[in-house]
């Protein structure tokens, strides 16, 4: 590794910590701010006022404001985000089981989305100007719009139940644990299917259209030009010297939708009753699991804050000139 | 059209405006302004019967105007449509129209959003099923010592309003001893089509998805307007200072915008409980960020600009720096960031509707309809479809709008 790629890392890692701790910071604040003391909801109105007393110390609820804020601060550094009681096992605990499976569909959806982005963008600066390329704009602008519960329910609704193809829930099928490697893996496909592509479909949309905006606007450029005017062929300008050149503003656009992508992560989960992350959120509310919650918003944002490392470092790797940024 | 489709229901545009009208009176003669008559309950009708006005006297000037126009002028052939395209185009229209929708819904449907009919007779009917409505009035109705005429009929409107008695059955109603005492006392009685067909509930898809129209819209107005008021303030801020406060007021940008929206809008809401206000709140608090940083970055290239510093050389006071010069060129943006905030709320509002932690039933919107809908995919489709069908029109509309806006402000964009 270059070193001042790994410079530029380093400086990209060390800003990204003021972000964490202000993360941890905004969630404590509005926890704490809005009316509800979480220990008031353990116990019932009728108990005598010295138990709950007790019950409010024993939350640390006693303390100054700040004891509380600095306590949690320290605990949440490391790892430690409380004790959820509607799963009886710490938060962490929970949330490392179900990680996984949200890693895999975010993964899965964001693979989609590059891939299906790329072609489709390829397809329209081909073909720029044309019916097809004006078309596709159109198609990929309702796409984007499209909200993803909607495309949920419309993939769930034509190919689960008209067409039986795909299964409508859940990550494998019942049995499915005595099945053979291969034919375990391909049920799971057959169950990530339908949840990667309505947690895809906004994303490829987006991505779709920057990357033909960047694609245009490279090509108008004099390097461009230059190689056409020395008479490399059309396949070889398009590999080196377009494509590197317009995937660099779009990868921190992919960085930014990974917020999105999370979002569409809830929904369908929610939908596609997917055992992860975005379903524990939201059942978590249901069961009025604040430490849950708070996790669960805690690492969504941790999350974001990693991606848009990662794809910033992508991003310095394919073009240096980032680097002295 | 729609004003004429709404002449169908004379009875009630006729009981909310005697009711507007009455209110207003009595509250002028009213010591205590705002005291005795208020009822926040008939606000919709009051709103509703207002816009349904100003449309008949438009219409009837419009009217008056062209027949004044052909008499002058005789038969001077259609009118040359202009030809220079508005930058709203189509995509304005749909919205206004969808708008307009939500402001006259109360008169647009025949049977309330929230009447349950027969659960035996008009459960999960398809679309285009025929049923019956017969309308009831309220057995104690108006307290006949109430002194004066227009305390009698301000009673007797809002009595029709908020108190008659709605069956809906799919069967015709064969006698009407089973009304009681009330028997033979119906307002009147119809058939009726569910256009949409009707829920698990048995309650009229159609008349929801209009009802959903205004609570989701305006929820995306309000909220996408308090937005720009967040993150115009914060923007514009951050762009008039240099240093430290524009360095601290984007690390908070930057910071709301690492927490997915979502996940934030669900965070905060667990703590405070849903209704409209607070999820406007909500989101407006999670969709200021855009707009702020939009808000800023033009202000700083604006503020370097030659005529703003021939303003500041001329001595202008920076109070009409800003609103003269500043504030002006800014509202391209503002609008263009508005109206896609405004989608993205829409949006918002019905993600949290679907996962069933927004409004809550029975007050529909289109969230929470195709969140209800989401148990019978499999075999009522009509519940989901039609609220997706115009929440997607919506988003589509407003997102293209937004990109109508800011092509033609910066041409260079066309062709994306």
């Amino acid at each position: 590794m270059a070193l001042s790629l790994l410079k530029f890392l380093t400086r990209r890692v060390l800003h990204a910590i003021p972000m964490i701790l202000g993360l941890v910071t905004l969630v404590f604040f509005v926890s704490r701010l809005l009316p509800g003391d979480p220990a008031s909801l353990y116990v019932s109105p009728g108990i005598p006022l010295r138990v709950a007393e007790q019950l409010r110390a024993q939350f640390g609820l006693d303390r100054s404001l700040w004891i509380q804020y600095l306590s949690w601060l320290s605990s949440t550094l490391r790892g430690e985000l409380g004790y959820s009681f509607a799963h009886n096992a710490p938060v962490r605990d929970v949330l490392l089981r179900v990680f996984p499976n949200t890693l895999l569909l975010g993964a899965t959806a964001l693979v989609l989305e590059c891939i299906l982005a790329f072609v489709l963008a390829a397809l329209a600066v081909r073909t720029a100007g044309s019916r097809f390329d004006r078309s596709l704009s159109k198609l990929t602008l309702v796409a984007y719009s499209l909200p993803s519960f909607w495309v949920g329910i419309l993939l769930l609704s034509l190919f689960s139940f008209s067409l039986r193809i795909f299964p409508p829930s859940q990550m494998h099928s019942v049995g499915a644990e005595q099945l053979g490697g291969l034919a375990a893996f391909g049920d799971l496909l057959k169950h990530l299917a339908l949840p990667a592509l309505t947690v895809a479909t906004p994303g490829i949309a987006a991505i779709a259209r920057y990357l033909r905006t960047s694609m245009t606007e490279t090509m108008r450029q004099d390097h461009v030009v230059a190689a056409i005017g020395m008479g490399l062929s059309g396949g070889r300008v398009f590999r080196s010297y377009i494509l590197p050149n317009s995937v660099g503003p779009v990868i921190s656009v992919i960085g930014v939708e990974i917020g999105v992508l999370l979002t569409g992560v809830l929904v369908s989960e929610t939908l596609f009753a997917w055992p992860g992350m975005g379903r524990l959120a939201v059942m978590a509310i249901f069961s009025r699991d604040y430490p849950m919650i708070l996790g669960c918003t805690l690492s969504g944002g941790a999350l974001v804050v990693a991606a848009n490392i990662v794809a910033d470092f992508v991003r310095a790797w394919i073009d240096p000139r980032i680097r002295l940024t | 059209m729609l004003a004429a489709v709404s002449l169908v229901q004379y009875r009630l545009i006729g009981a909310s405006l005697v009711s507007l009208a009455a209110f207003c009176v009595l509250e002028a003669g009213n010591r205590a302004p705002f005291g005795g008559y208020w009822n926040a309950a008939l606000f919709e009708y009051w709103f509703a019967g207002i816009v349904w006005v100003v449309t008949a006297l438009w219409l009837l000037r419009s009217l008056i105007v062209s027949i004044r126009k052909r008499r002058k002028e005789g038969n001077v052939g259609p009118e040359v449509p202009s030809t220079t395209a508005r930058p709203w185009g189509a995509s304005a229209g749909i919205i206004g129209l969808v708008g307009y929708i939500a402001l006259t819904s109360p008169f647009l449907t025949l049977i309330e959003p929230n009447v349950q009919g027969s659960l035996v007779t008009t459960r999960l009917l398809p679309p285009l099923s025929v049923g019956y409505v017969r309308e009831l009035p309220d057995p104690g109705s108006v307290d006949p010592d109430t002194a004066g005429r227009l305390h009698r009929a301000f009673a007797d409107a809002n009595n029709y309003l908020l108190h008659r008695t709605v069956l809906v059955s799919g069967d015709p109603p064969v006698d009407s001893q089973s009304d009681g005492p009330r028997a033979g006392a119906a307002i009147r009685q119809f058939r009726t089509v569910f256009i949409f067909g009707t829920d698990d509930n048995a309650r009229d898809v159609f008349s929801r998805v209009v009802a959903g129209a205004r609570v989701s819209l305006g929820i995306g107005i309000t909220a996408a307007l308090g937005a720009l008021l967040i993150g115009g303030a914060v923007g514009f801020a951050a762009g008039m200072s240099r240093g430290v406060l524009d360095g601290v007021l984007m690390r908070l940008t930057d910071l709301f915008l690492a927490i997915p929206s979502l996940f934030l809008v669900i965070g905060i809401l667990a703590f405070v409980g849903q209704s409209i206000v607070t999820i406007v709140v909500v989101l407006s608090l999670s969709g200021w960020m855009g707009i702020a940083r939009v808000v800023r970055g033009e202000v700083v290239s604006l503020r370097e600009r030659e005529f703003i510093l021939a303003a500041k050389l001329l001595r202008v006071s920076t109070w009409k720096i800003i609103t003269r010069h500043l504030l002006p060129n800014l509202r391209p943006v503002i609008v263009t960031a508005t109206v896609l905030q405004f989608a993205s709320a829409v949006l918002g509002e019905a993600s949290l509707g679907f996962l069933g932690l927004g409004i809550q039933p029975p007050t529909a919107t289109w969230g929470n309809m195709m969140g209800e809908a989401t148990g019978y995919l499999a075999s009522a489709w009509w519940i989901g479809l039609f609220p997706g069908i115009l929440l997607a029109v919506v988003l589509v509309a407003a997102h293209s709008m937004g990109e109508n806006l800011a092509v033609d402000r910066n041409p260079d964009m066309a062709g994306n």
